[in-house]
């Protein structure tokens, strides 16, 4: 929707660069001082117990182990689910999916009250924050349509004696909160860390391409995840010395990112998009398509969702971070599990899910396996692909 | 400059064009207060668009109007207003959810001052008494429900408001287009009743109608209107119906000469 | 108009306290909607009528009626306006602007988001009556290009944590229970009430709505009013993003969003035609707070996400099919 490529090429500018090639990987660093967007915030890496973090990985890539017999609640728990539902691509629904089977598996007996509403729909989430109140879940999970907004009123929930928050989509808990339970954060905060996932991609794109080349960013809508996937890259690639000369905002919307791809890229010759999301790189892809770009122009995609795949065995994008998207959710179920059990030490503060980087050398055998391992319980309603 | 002969309205010279057509061609016109002047024509001889140019709907391309004998400008319904000319017009142009008193008195709403003079407001009360008032003794009519919205009412009732709200201002000059167009025989009654009290009080009125024996019922002249030109002007005893009727079909009357030939007129 | 245009002849129709029972239903229809509806929740799950949740509906119901009052006016001038959402988000980081970075005192300036707000509305008006835009095209234009300048001003950040001056008309209690903002929107109904029914200005938004030309040829100056409808609209859109930053006691450049369908929606339960000439400014306060209530009580019933959506639409189509068979002045 808006360039703001003059404001972050200062930002970027007075980054500097400290890249050290080991045998490998190259590490890269972001600056995250010049991200006005994620201020206040800490890295999950920054406050969690990184062993209680590995544990809880390890217990979410193996198979379900049911409650301890006397943790086992008399009465159903409550959960609420809030989340931003109208950006969803497949990544909420299979969140959703791995989460209601994590806990059948678990044998923990429950009810469930979804609440959604549209990602700008800020009042409505507000609402049903208060909502949560009213209703007094065991435990709520809530996905803020932007954190800062609706901190307030997740605080006020936080500070519920009886209801336990898990705050998602976002791994990198406030600073105001303190830094432990004790002092004011919730049960944990949950999500595919977007800048561990920028991290990845950028490690990637620094070994496998060279500096001179010119790059287009793909943003969502303004804030915090697009500061994190996109701003956050956008330093990685200028810092090893990509030129970016064009940035759009196409609110997470494949529409937005076609027309604006069907603009710029020829115009701007350019060799990379980066896309953030899922939605975009399919809007971009088609694009590329109708001016006969594709073969000229590298795309990622961003989550490894079922569409992306297939972009991929196609040829169409190269390179994605690959998320197991059934994780997310079922996370949230062993958490649970663990806080019935009375092991609430055991859940690390803020929770990254697995991720890695994926690209078109892969063979189809190969993304298979990855794919029955991250769709595991979503595959069962919503397929592979 | 006031010249007591001059009657009410003259209008002289009208010419409105809409783009290649020419609705009104040189037409002149002329009514005293007290005297009810008939325009008559087939459809499309220029009638409304005549008294549309008088009421400030439209704007003359040429031509000049001159009340009691100064000359005027007349560029919007405002204009008109304040040299005392309402117009019934032949699509009623009532506003259908609007009730009776909003429609009668449409743009002239009593005031009422609240807050110590600071804001001017609807007085609502006064608009229902000065309802009450024309509907008695103006319309002699009686409707139960003002209050209903006007497309709630019948036809008729419908045409004695669009009459009523002509009345609803002190006026020295009606234009009724086909007021009795739609009218039943007891309402068509009624319209003359009201335009022979106009008429008494000094009112100077334009009464247009495709119906002649209308015409012959209240007026003291005719002006009849052919594709825009005018082609007849006669005191109501010179006309008989098939003088008219010729006029309006042919733009003559057997060796009469109309006052502007028309010889050279294409068909 | 002839006689087989007409709907009813008003002597043979039912007349209860004077006006034709179709009336009283649609004027009565809303509330009673509202007052039934919370009835039969509250029956079914008590937490629905309990205090805390009533304010959480009432506080969620403000903004949407402030933005109601103001739609009805434009509506029943025979516009719309789809920029309200944009306008909301605009005058909101114009105000937050003003107080961030200008030395003016907060008190003084949150007054910037209702007078910003007319100015805006202004230009609405102008482009619908002077260049002759559509009012839907000319919205949709103002609604994209105001909200580019909200997210050129405003970017990705979050403004938050505002003075007391800012949150007071959204977050503040009357005895510490009856939101303020619930009183200002009421009050704000009440306003336009009485002003729809006893101003010039209501008035001929009406006969504009109704039939222009018959306006016109009643000498009103058919443009000023329906310019004043959007400066009107305008200045609630300002107030309305009073309420919404002083509750969440934040600012995103994406506030506002959607606002115009459910704004536009409460307006037409409210019993409004939706192509001028009949407004029901006490219909639109009572059809914004249903829309609330209704998804508010489906979260509580819980009703999963996606039905809720389903719920409002059948809401809507109920009362239109209502109006609809009432059949009282809504011509086209
Ligand atoms: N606004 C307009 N734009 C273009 N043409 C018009 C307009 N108004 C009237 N006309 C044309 O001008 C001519 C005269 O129309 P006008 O309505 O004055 O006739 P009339 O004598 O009143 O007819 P009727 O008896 O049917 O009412 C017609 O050909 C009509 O189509
Ligand atoms: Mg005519």
């Amino acid at each position: 929707m808006l360039n703001r490529k003059n404001l972050f090429s200062v930002i970027a500018g007075i980054v500097i660069l400290t890249f050290i090639a080991t045998a490998g990987a190259a590490a890269v660093e972001i600056d995250l001082e010049g991200i006005e967007e994620i201020e206040g915030l800490y890295m999950y890496d920054e406050i969690t117990d990184m062993d209680a973090h590995e544990a809880m990985r390890e217990r979410v890539r193996e198979d379900a182990v049911p409650i301890a017999e006397d943790a086992v609640p008399e009465e159903p728990i409550e959960v609420a689910m809030i989340y931003p539902a109208l950006d969803l691509s497949d990544s909420w629904a299979r969140g959703y999916q791995g989460f209601i089977h994590r806990m059948d598996e678990l044998e923990i007996p429950y009810d469930m009250a979804t609440m959604g509403s549209g990602h700008a729909q800020h009042d409505v989430q507000r609402s049903h924050l208060e909502t949560v109140l009213v209703m007094e879940y065991d435990y709520v999970i809530v996905g803020p349509t932007e954190l800062y907004v609706q901190q307030d009123a997740i605080q006020e929930i936080v500070q519920h004696p009886d209801i336990e928050v898990i705050v998602w989509n976002y791994s990198t808990p406030l600073k105001e909160w303190g830094e432990s339970r004790e002092e004011g954060q919730p049960l944990s905060w949950v999500a595919f860390d977007h800048l561990n996932g920028a991290q990845m991609l950028g490690e990637y794109i620094v070994e496998n391409y060279d500096p001179d080349k010119t790059a287009m960013m793909m943003y969502g809508v303004p804030g915090s995840t697009s500061a994190m996937r996109g701003y956050a890259q956008k330093q990685i690639m200028e810092n090893h010395g990509m030129d970016v000369v064009y940035e759009h905002y196409a609110d997470w919307d494949r529409e937005l990112a076609y027309n604006a791809t069907l603009d710029a890229a020829p115009a701007y010759e350019v060799d990379f998009i980066h896309s953030t999301s899922t939605a975009m790189t399919s809007g971009i892809i088609s694009a590329l398509g109708e001016v006969g770009m594709q073969e000229d122009v590298v795309v990622n995609g961003w989550g490894g969702g079922s569409e992306e795949l297939e972009y991929m065995t196609e040829g169409l994008i190269e390179y994605t971070v690959f998320r197991n998207q059934d994780d997310w959710g079922v996370v949230l179920a062993e958490m649970i599990k663990l806080d019935l059990e009375g092991r609430t030490d055991e859940i690390p503060l803020a929770y990254s899910g697995e991720m890695q980087v994926i690209d078109h050398t892969m063979s189809e055998e190969e993304i298979n396996e990855l794919l029955e391992h991250g769709f595991r319980y979503s595959r069962e309603e919503m397929g592979l692909f | 400059m006031n010249n007591n002969d001059a009657p009410f309205l003259k209008m002289k010279g009208i010419v409105k064009r809409f783009g290649a057509l020419t609705a009104v061609d040189n037409v002149d016109l002329a009514v005293d207060r007290g005297e009810v002047l008939a325009l008559v024509g087939e459809n499309a001889a220029g009638k409304s668009t005549l008294i549309k140019v008088l009421t400030g709907v439209y704007q003359a391309d040429q031509g000049e109007i001159f009340i009691e004998g100064d000359k005027v400008e007349i560029n919007n319904r405002k204009d008109s207003q304040k040299f005392g000319i309402e117009a019934v017009y032949q699509d009623l142009a009532l506003v259908p959810q609007l009730d009776v008193p909003g429609n009668l008195f449409l743009g002239k709403e009593p005031p009422k001052k609240i807050l110590g003079g600071l804001f001017k407001v609807i007085d609502n009360k006064k608009l229902e008494e000065q309802t009450r008032d024309i509907l008695k003794d103006n319309l002699n009519m009686e409707i139960e429900n003002f209050n209903d919205p006007v497309i709630n009412h019948s036809g008729g009732q419908q045409q004695s408001i669009a009459i009523g709200r002509a009345l609803a201002s002190e006026c020295d000059l009606i234009v009724m287009d086909e007021p009795t167009a739609s009218l039943g025989v007891e309402e068509i009654d009624m319209t003359f009743e009201i335009v022979r009290r106009l008429k008494q009080n000094n009112v100077a009125v334009i009464f247009i109608s495709h119906n002649l024996e209308h015409v012959f019922e209240v007026c003291d002249k005719v002006l009849v209107m052919r594709m825009g030109e005018r082609v007849g002007y006669m005191d109501i005893e010179d006309a008989t119906r098939e003088r008219l009727v010729s006029l309006m079909v042919h733009g003559r009357y057997e060796e009469e000469k109309s006052e502007k030939s028309v010889a050279n007129k294409t068909v | 108009m002839d006689k087989s245009t007409q709907t009813s002849g008003s002597k043979d129709e039912l007349h209860i306290f004077g006006r034709p029972w179709t009336y009283q239903v649609e004027r009565l229809g809303p509330i009673a909607a509202v007052i039934i509806f919370g009835a039969v929740v509250g029956i079914i799950e008590p937490r629905f009528l309990s205090a805390r949740n009533v304010i959480n509906v009432l506080y969620q119901a403000a903004t949407y009626i402030i933005l109601a009052v103001g739609m009805t006016f434009v509506i029943t001038g025979a516009g719309i306006d789809i920029s309200i959402g944009s306008m909301l988000a605009l005058t909101g980081i114009l105000m937050v602007f003003t107080i961030e970075y200008t030395p003016i005192p907060p008190w003084l300036g949150i007054w910037v988001a209702p007078l910003s707000g007319m100015v805006l509305g202004l230009l609405n008006g102008l482009f619908i009556t002077k260049l002759k835009v559509p009012d839907f095209i000319a919205t949709i234009a103002t609604m994209i290009g105001y909200r580019g300048v909200v997210l050129i001003m405003a970017g990705g950040v979050v403004h938050y944590r505002f003075p007391a001056a800012v949150r007071f008309l959204g977050a503040y209690r009357l005895f510490g229970l009856i939101p303020i903002s619930i009183l200002v929107a009421f009050a704000i109904g009440a306003l336009g009430y009485y002003v729809y029914n006893n101003t010039y200005f209501g008035r001929y938004t009406a006969a504009l709505g109704g039939n222009r030309e018959s306006a016109i040829l009643a000498g009103i100056e058919v443009d000023k009013y329906k310019i004043l409808t959007y400066v009107f609209m305008g200045f609630l859109a300002g107030v309305a993003a009073l309420v919404t930053i002083g509750r969440l006691d934040a600012f995103h450049a994406t506030y506002g969003e959607f606002m115009e369908i459910d704004t536009i929606a409460a307006v037409i339960i409210g019993g409004t035609a939706l192509f001028g000439g009949y407004g029901r400014v006490w219909g639109s306060v009572f059809g914004a707070l249903l829309m609330s209530m209704v998804v508010n009580g489906a979260v509580l019933l819980g009703f999963p996400y996606f039905y809720q959506y389903v719920l409002v639409g059948i809401v809507i189509l109920v009362a239109v099919s209502i109006y609809t068979f009432l059949g009282t002045r809504r011509t086209t």
